[in-house]
C-alpha cells in the first residue's frame, strides 16, 4: 500500500514535470510567431513582425499590464504629443475584477460608455484619459481609437479657439492677437499631432484592418494637411488590407462628424491614392494611378494614348465632346460629312470615346469614375504638367492660369465647333448659348484647386532655383499668393493652409486684401474663381518684398 | 443503584413479548448458535486507534488494544457508552479508518477489500441520503454500485421496502421529506440490499418509536434466522440483552466484558418470597437471623434474600414458622447492571 | 414486518454469487477498449499530420514526446473508469442538476446569451467582435463559477452528511469514488457548457445573418470577411477548449476541497484561476520567454525572479485554454494549440487527481 502510495506520489511529481516540459516558451507558442534567424530581417520588417506577433496572440495575455507600465514612456516615435495620461479613477471593483478575469474587452466597454457620457456632457477633457485607458485595455478597439484619434484632431482642435487665452476678436489688441494665434496654432499642432499618433498606435496593434491606416492618412492630409509620400503610403497600406474593399466606412463628413458610407467592392483607397497624388500634385503619379492601377492599362500603351487624347479632346470640346460622337453616329450621310468637316478628326475621337466607354465599363462599371478622373486630368492639367517636366515652367504658369481661367486661348478653344454640333443635332439657341456658359464655368470651377496647387509649386520650383534672396522671396511671395488663394476658396483645404503658414511664419507675408476681396466677389457669383486672373510677374513682386524686409 | 424493581420486570415483559412476536421463525432448527458454535468471521487483534489532529503530536486514544471475534450466525453487541470507542471499532471493521495498530480481519481478508463489500451491510447511525431521491432512486443507486442488472435492482429494492414496512405511498417522495424512523427504515432497507452475510448496524433503535424499535429487533432477529450474522452497535442495552448472542462491553477503548449474555449476567442474584399470615414473632426472629424483610400493603411480608443458599434457609424458617409461602420471585441481574458495575469499575 | 417474511425467505434461499470480485462486463470492456482506440487514432493522427497547423504558426508545429502524456491520461482515466465510477458520476451529475442555484445559474446564463446580441451597443461598429468576446467571455465565467461552486462541494458533504459510509461499506473503491465523482462533475459541466454553448452560437448566427442581411451574405466568406461557418467551428473550439479548463479547475476544486474548508477552497480556486489565466505574465516575467532571436530575456532578478518561476512551474496554465482574443481577431484555432493544450490540462489533472487520491485514500471518516 505505501509502496503504491509512493510511487503514485512519483508519478505526478514526473506528470508536473512533463507538465512543464511539454510546452517550452507557451507565450512563444501562443503567439504562433515565426521564428526569425537574427540579421535576416531588417529593423523595419523586424518591426512589422513584432507587429503581427502581438495581434496574434491566443488567451488573455497581461500584456496591458505592460502597456500600462510603459504608457507614460515614449510614443511611437519616441516622441509623445501630449497624450493624456492614464486615469483609471472610474475603475470600480467590478471593472478590476473584470480586469483579474480576463475580461479587459468588456471593461474597456464600460469605460468607453463612460467617455461616451463624458462627450455628450460635452466634457471634452475628461474624456481624454479615459479613451487612453480603453485602448490601453482593448487595443483591438478599432473604434476607440478612431474616435480618440478624430477627437483628438477634430473636436479638440475646433474646441481651441474658444478656450480662455486663445480667443482672438476685433477688441484683441494686434500684438496680443499675433501672441494668442501662434499659441493658438502650437495647441491645434499639438491637438493634430495627438489624433496622428492615436492613429500610429491603433495601427501598430491593427496592422490588418484598413480603417486605421486610411483614417491615419486621411487626418494626416485632410486636417494635417500634409499631402506627402508618407500620407500616400498610409493610403497604400489600408488599400492592401484585406478587408479595405468591403465594408462599411466611417468617413468624416463636412461637419467633421462621422458619416457612414457603405463602398461596397469600390476600390475607395485606390481611388483615394489618386486624387491625393491630384492634389499633390503629381500629375504623372495620379494619371499611373488611375491607369495603370485602376483600369489595369499598364500594359496597353495604345489605350491609354486614347484615353490622354480623350482628354486633348475634352480640352478643346468641353466635357461634353461626346456629343460630337454621338451627332456623327446618329446622323445620315449628310451629317456625318458635316461633322467631319467640322472636326475633321472625328474618327479619332469616336476611338477615343469608345476606348473611354470600354475602360469605363470595366468592373461593372466601378471603372467608370477612375476613367472620368484620367480623362479629366488629362484634359486641364496633363499639357501644363507636361510643360513643366520639360524645364518649361513660364508657359505652364501661363497654360493653368489660362486653364483656370477658362481662357479660350488655352482651353476649351473648339467651344465653337461645340455650338455647331448642337446645333446640327437640332438644339435650340437659348440652349446653345446656355450649355456654352455652363461648360466655361464648370470647367472654372473644377479647375481651381488642382491648378492653384500647381501654379503655387510651380512657383515654388523656381523659388528653389533662385538664387538671389530678394527673388527667392518673391518667389515665395508668389507662391505663398496661390496657397493662399486656394485656402480661402476652400476652408477646408489644410494642405493650402499648412503651405501658407510656413510662408507666413519665415517671411512674415500677410494674405493680400485683393485676393481676400476676389475670393468673395467671385463666391457671391457662383463658382469660386480663385485663380490669378493674369500671370504674375516676378518684377512686381521683387518690387513687393523690397518694400519690407527679408 | 437507581433501578427501580418495576422498570426491572417491565423489561422482562418486554422481553418475553419480544421473544414471542419473533417466534414464527424462531423454531428449533434456526435456534441462534451460542458460543462457540460458529466459524469465526470477524478478528479483531489488539486493535488501537488514535485520533491525531493535523500537525500535533498528542493525539485522542479511541481504543487501546481490542480484541474481539465474531462468529457466523451469531447477533453480536458492541456496547459501551458514548464516545467509548463503538463507532470507531465499526469503523476499522468497515475499513472506514485505519488502525493505528493490531489487526482487523473480515471474513478472512483486509476490511477495505472490495470482495468483503459484497458480503456485508452497513446501517449507520442516522443515515443520510441524496435528499432529492425517492426510496426507490436511492435503492437502485446502491443497487447500481453492486452492478445488479435492472430488473435485479427493481426486484430487490421494491421486496427491501416491503421488508423494512416503508408505506407505499411513501416510496416515491422525495427522501428529504421523511420522518427520522422513514429514513432508518430506508437505512436499513439498503444495508439489507445485496442480501448481506453479515450487517453492521450502528444505533439501530436511535429515533424509532416504540413500535418501530420493536420492528427493528424483530427484523434483527429474522436476519440472524437466516443464517446471517449481526453486528450491533448500541447503548440502549436492554435491546441489546433482548437480541444479542454475545456482547462485548467497552468503555474508553478498552474491553471491560465480553462473553454470551448469559455468562455476563450470571444466574438469578435476588430472591423475593412473600408470605402470608408471618406473626411479629417471626418477623423479629426473622431479624435476628439477618433477613430483610418488609411489610406489603396487603398484611403479607415480603423477604429478600441474595443467594440461592440463603433462598433454600428462607423457606425452610418460613415454613418452619407456620407462615404460608405466597410468592417467590427470583431476579437475575441486567446487562446494564453489569454495565455499570465494569464501568464503575474501571475507575469512574 | 411479519408480513414480509416469505420475502425475506425466498431471498434467502436465492443463489449467492460464487465471484468475489464485482466483474466489469464484457459489453463495459469492449466500450472501454473502442474509446481507447480512438484516443490511440486521435494520437497518431496528432503525431503524423494534426501537429502542423494549415495556417503555417510554426512555433506550435513542434511536436514533443510530452505531447503524448496527454493522451496517456485519457488512456488512464477511460480505463479506471469502472461501472462503479460510472455510477457515481452518473449520481453526481443528478444531483448537481437538481440543485436549485445551478439551475438558476444555467437558466440566467442561457437568457443572457440568447439576449447577448443585445448588449452589441456597448460597442458600436465592432458587433460581431464584441459578441464573440462577450458571448464567450459570459459562458467561461459562468461555467468556471459552477465548476468552482460544484467542484468543492463534490466530497465534503457526503463526509458530513455520512452518506460516504454507505457507498464507502459498499463496493466501492475511494479511487473509483474520486474520479466518479470527478467524472461527474465534468459531465455537469460539458452539459451546461453545451447548452449555453448551442444557445450562442445560436444567438450569434441569427445575429450574423441579421446584420449581413441574409443567409447567403453571411455564409460568403472574404478574405477579411470569414464567412459564418468558420466563425461557428471557431467558436465551437473556443467552447471545446474551455472544456478543458473546467476539467482543471474541477480537479482543482476537487483536490483542495479534500484539504481545506470550503470556503478556502473556494478562495483559494479563485486565486489559482486568477494566478493560472496569468501565467504567460509569469512567464514572461521569470524570464522563460524567449524573444524573436531566440534570447532569453530577463525582466525580474534574484529570490523574486524565483519566486515567479515557482508559481509559473506550480501553477496551471489556464490562458492556454483562453482564445478569445484570436477568435475576435478573425484568426483560426488550430488543431496542434488545441491539442497542446488539452494535452498539458489533461497532465495537471491526473497531478490534481493523484494528489487528491493520495489525501482520499488515508483519509479517516
Amino acid at each position: 500500500m505505501e509502496q503504491k502510495k509512493i510511487l503514485l506520489g512519483g508519478a505526478a511529481v514526473l506528470l508536473l514535470v512533463a507538465y512543464n516540459g511539454a510546452q517550452p516558451g507557451l507565450r512563444a507558442m501562443r503567439t504562433m510567431s515565426p521564428v526569425v534567424p537574427e540579421g535576416q530581417l531588417s529593423k523595419d520588417e523586424l518591426t512589422k513582425v513584432k507587429t503581427v506577433v502581438r495581434r496574434q496572440r491566443y488567451g488573455p495575455s497581461l500584456e496591458w499590464l505592460d502597456r500600462l507600465t510603459n504608457a507614460s514612456a515614449t510614443g511611437i516615435d519616441g516622441t509623445k504629443f501630449g497624450a493624456p495620461k492614464l486615469d483609471f479613477r472610474m475603475l470600480s471593483s467590478l471593472m478590476l475584477a473584470g480586469l483579474a478575469s480576463g475580461f479587459k474587452s468588456q471593461v474597456a466597454n464600460l469605460l468607453w460608455m463612460k467617455s461616451d457620457e463624458y462627450w455628450h456632457k460635452g466634457m471634452l477633457t475628461r474624456q481624454n484619459p479615459i479613451m487612453e485607458a480603453v485602448v490601453t485595455l482593448d487595443p483591438q478597439f478599432l473604434e476607440a481609437w478612431d474616435t480618440a484619434g478624430w477627437h483628438w484632431s477634430y473636436n479638440i482642435f475646433a474646441d481651441l479657439p474658444v478656450q480662455p487665452g486663445l480667443t482672438v476678436d476685433k477688441k484683441t489688441p494686434p500684438e496680443e492677437k499675433t501672441r494668442r494665434l501662434k499659441a493658438l496654432r502650437e495647441k491645434q499642432d499639438v491637438a493634430i499631432n495627438t489624433g496622428l499618433d492615436y492613429y500610429a498606435r491603433g495601427t501598430q496593434m491593427n496592422p490588418e484592418k484598413y480603417l486605421l491606416w486610411f483614417k491615419f492618412g486621411w487626418t494626416r492630409l485632410e486636417k494635417a494637411g500634409l499631402n506627402d509620400d508618407e500620407t500616400i503610403n498610409l493610403y497604400r497600406e489600408a488599400r492592401k488590407q484585406s478587408d479595405a474593399r468591403n465594408q462599411e466606412m466611417m468617413v468624416p463628413g463636412p461637419d467633421g462628424k462621422p458619416q457612414s458610407s457603405t463602398v461596397q467592392g469600390l476600390d475607395l483607397m485606390g481611388r483615394t491614392i489618386g486624387h491625393a497624388y491630384e492634389r499633390m500634385p503629381d500629375i504623372a503619379k495620379a494619371l499611373e494611378m488611375y491607369s495603370d492601377d485602376l483600369l489595369r492599362l499598364k500594359n496597353q500603351p495604345q489605350k491609354k494614348a486614347l484615353l490622354n487624347d480623350a482628354g486633348r479632346y475634352w480640352a478643346k470640346y468641353s466635357s461634353l465632346y461626346s456629343d460630337i460622337a454621338d451627332v456623327y453616329n446618329k446622323g445620315d450621310a449628310v451629317d456625318k460629312a458635316k461633322v467631319k468637316q467640322l472636326v475633321p478628326d472625328v474618327e479619332h475621337l469616336l476611338a477615343a470615346q469608345a476606348a473611354r466607354v470600354e475602360a469605363g465599363a470595366i468592373d461593372k462599371g466601378a471603372g467608370s469614375q477612375p476613367t472620368g478622373a484620367f480623362v479629366s486630368i488629362s484634359a486641364r492639367y496633363k499639357p501644363a504638367w507636361d510643360l513643366w517636366q520639360a524645364g518649361k515652367l513660364d508657359q505652364a504658369a501661363q497654360l493653368l492660369i489660362g486653364v483656370m481661367n477658362c481662357d479660350p486661348k488655352y482651353h476649351l478653344q473648339g467651344l465653337p465647333v461645340m455650338e455647331k454640333i448642337w446645333a446640327l443635332r437640332g438644339d435650340a439657341p437659348e440652349a446653345i448659348k446656355a450649355e456654352v456658359a455652363k461648360q466655361i464655368e464648370y470647367e472654372r470651377e473644377s479647375s481651381q484647386e488642382i491648378g492653384l496647387h500647381m501654379l503655387a509649386k510651380i512657383f515654388e520650383a523656381k523659388m528653389n532655383e533662385e538664387t538671389d534672396p530678394v527673388r527667392q522671396k518673391a518667389w515665395a511671395r508668389m507662391a505663398y499668393e496661390q496657397w493662399c488663394r486656394a485656402r480661402e476658396r476652400d476652408s477646408l483645404n489644410f494642405q493650402a493652409r499648412r503651405r501658407s503658414t510656413v510662408y507666413e511664419d519665415k517671411y512674415g507675408f500677410t494674405i493680400p486684401d485683393e485676393i481676400l476681396k476676389q475670393v468673395a466677389d467671385s463666391r457671391k457669383l457662383g463658382a469660386v474663381v480663385a485663380a490669378p486672373p493674369t500671370l504674375p510677374k516676378i518684377e512686381d513682386y521683387v518690387k513687393k518684398v523690397s518694400q519690407t524686409p527679408v | 443503584m437507581p433501578t427501580a424493581e418495576t422498570t426491572t420486570v417491565a423489561n422482562d415483559t418486554a422481553i418475553n413479548s419480544a421473544m414471542n412476536g419473533a417466534a414464527p421463525n424462531m423454531n428449533a432448527e434456526s435456534q441462534p448458535p451460542r458460543d462457540g458454535a460458529g466459524e469465526i468471521i470477524i478478528q479483531t487483534t489488539d486493535l488501537r486507534k488514535v485520533y491525531r489532529a493535523p500537525f500535533t503530536r498528542e493525539g485522542k486514544t479511541a481504543l487501546q488494544g481490542l480484541t474481539i471475534d465474531v462468529r457466523q450466525g451469531e447477533i453480536f453487541g458492541l456496547v459501551g457508552p458514548n464516545g467509548s470507542g463503538k463507532t470507531t471499532t465499526l469503523k476499522l471493521l468497515l475499513g472506514l479508518i485505519k488502525p493505528t495498530s493490531g489487526q482487523v480481519s473480515v471474513f478472512g481478508r483486509g476490511p477495505d477489500d472490495v470482495a468483503v463489500k459484497k458480503r456485508i451491510g452497513f446501517l449507520p447511525d442516522g443515515p443520510y441520503f441524496y435528499d432529492y431521491l425517492n426510496s426507490y432512486e436511492v435503492l437502485d443507486f446502491y443497487g447500481r454500485l453492486f452492478a445488479y442488472s435492472a430488473e435485479e435492482r427493481a426486484r430487490r429494492s421494491e421486496q427491501m421496502l416491503d421488508l423494512v414496512a416503508l408505506n407505499k405511498a411513501d416510496r416515491k417522495r422525495p427522501i428529504r421529506t421523511y420522518s427520522k424512523g422513514m429514513m432508518q427504515r430506508v437505512g436499513l432497507a439498503q444495508a439489507l440490499l445485496n442480501d448481506p452475510e453479515l450487517l453492521f448496524l450502528d444505533e439501530p433503535t436511535t429515533g424509532l418509536d416504540p413500535i418501530g424499535a420493536r420492528q427493528m429487533k424483530d427484523t434483527i432477529l429474522n436476519v440472524r434466522a437466516m443464517g446471517k450474522t449481526v453486528l450491533l452497535c448500541s447503548h440502549l442495552l436492554a435491546d441489546v440483552q433482548a437480541v444479542c448472542d454475545r456482547v462485548a462491553i467497552i468503555s474508553e477503548g478498552q474491553l471491560m466484558k465480553f462473553g454470551t449474555v448469559p455468562e455476563l449476567v450470571g444466574p438469578s442474584q435476588r430472591f423475593e418470597v412473600f408470605a402470608a399470615g408471618v406473626s411479629d414473632g417471626t418477623l423479629a426472629e426473622a431479624g435476628q437471623k439477618g433477613y430483610r424483610y418488609d411489610r406489603q400493603s396487603d398484611g403479607n411480608v415480603a423477604f429478600h434474600v441474595n443467594s440461592s443458599e440463603q433462598l433454600d434457609e428462607l423457606l425452610t424458617f418460613v415454613r418452619d414458622a407456620k407462615a404460608r409461602t405466597v410468592d417467590v420471585k427470583g431476579y437475575s441481574e441486567t446487562l446494564e447492571d453489569v454495565f455499570i458495575r465494569s464501568v464503575k469499575s474501571d475507575g469512574r | 414486518m411479519s408480513a414480509s417474511s416469505p420475502a425475506m425467505n425466498q431471498m434467502a434461499a436465492a443463489p449467492r454469487p460464487a465471484d468475489e470480485r464485482i466483474e466489469i462486463p464484457a459489453s463495459w470492456r469492449i466500450g472501454q477498449a473502442i474509446i481507447s482506440l480512438v484516443i490511440v487514432a486521435m494520437a497518431v493522427y496528432y503525431y503524423t499530420i494534426g501537429w502542423k497547423s494549415p495556417s503555417g504558426e510554426t512555433e506550435a508545429n513542434t511536436r514533443t514526446v510530452f505531447d503524448a502524456t496527454g493522451f496517456l491520461v485519457l488512456l488512464g482515466l477511460t480505463w479506471l473508469t469502472t461501472p462503479t465510477a460510472g455510477v457515481i458520476a452518473l449520481t453526481t451529475f443528478q444531483e448537481a442538476l437538481r440543485r436549485r442555484w445551478m439551475t438558476a445559474l444555467l437558466a440566467f446564463g442561457l437568457v443572457i446569451v440568447a439576449l447577448s446580441s443585445f448588449f452589441t451597443w456597448m460597442q458600436p461598429g465592432e458587433e460581431q467582435k464584441f459578441l464573440r468576446d462577450f458571448g464567450l467571455g459570459f459562458i467561461i465565467i459562468l461555467t468556471i463559477l459552477m465548476a468552482i461552486f460544484l467542484g468543492v462541494a463534490l466530497v465534503p458533504p457526503e463526509i458530513e452528511r455520512r452518506t460516504i459510509f454507505t457507498i464507502l461499506s459498499k463496493p466501492v473503491t475511494r479511487q473509483e469514488f474520486l474520479i466518479g465523482k470527478f467524472l461527474g462533475l465534468c459531465w455537469t459541466l460539458f452539459v451546461n457548457l453545451a447548452l449555453m454553448g448551442l444557445m450562442f452560437l445560436i444567438s450569434y448566427a441569427i445575429f450574423k445573418i441579421r446584420i449581413e442581411k441574409g443567409l447567403g451574405a453571411a455564409m460568403s466568406s472574404a478574405e477579411g470577411h470569414p464567412g459564418l461557418i468558420f466563425d461557428i467551428s471557431n467558436i465551437t473550439r473556443a467552447l471545446m477548449l474551455q472544456m478543458g479548463q473546467l476539467a482543471v479547475l474541477s480537479a482543482l476544486a476537487l483536490m483542495l476541497s479534500l484539504v481545506v474548508s470550503s470556503i478556502t477552497a473556494i478562495v483559494f480556486c479563485f486565486v489559482i484561476y486568477f494566478g493560472g489565466q496569468a501565467s504567460s505574465y509569469w512567464e514572461h516575467l521569470s524570464g522563460a520567454e524567449k524573444d524573436e532571436h531566440g534570447d532569453h530575456v530577463e525582466h525580474v532578478k534574484g529570490p523574486i525572479q524565483g519566486l515567479v518561476k515557482a508559481a509559473y512551474f506550480v501553477l496551471p496554465r489556464l490562458d492556454r485554454f483562453d482564445v478569445r482574443e484570436r477568435l475576435v481577431n478573425d484568426m483560426p484555432v488550430a488543431f496542434n494549440y488545441m491539442w497542446k493544450a488539452f494535452g498539458s490540462g489533461l497532465t495537471y489533472v491526473a497531478v490534481l487527481l493523484a494528489i487528491a487520491y493520495l489525501i482520499f485514500s488515508d483519509r479517516e471518516f
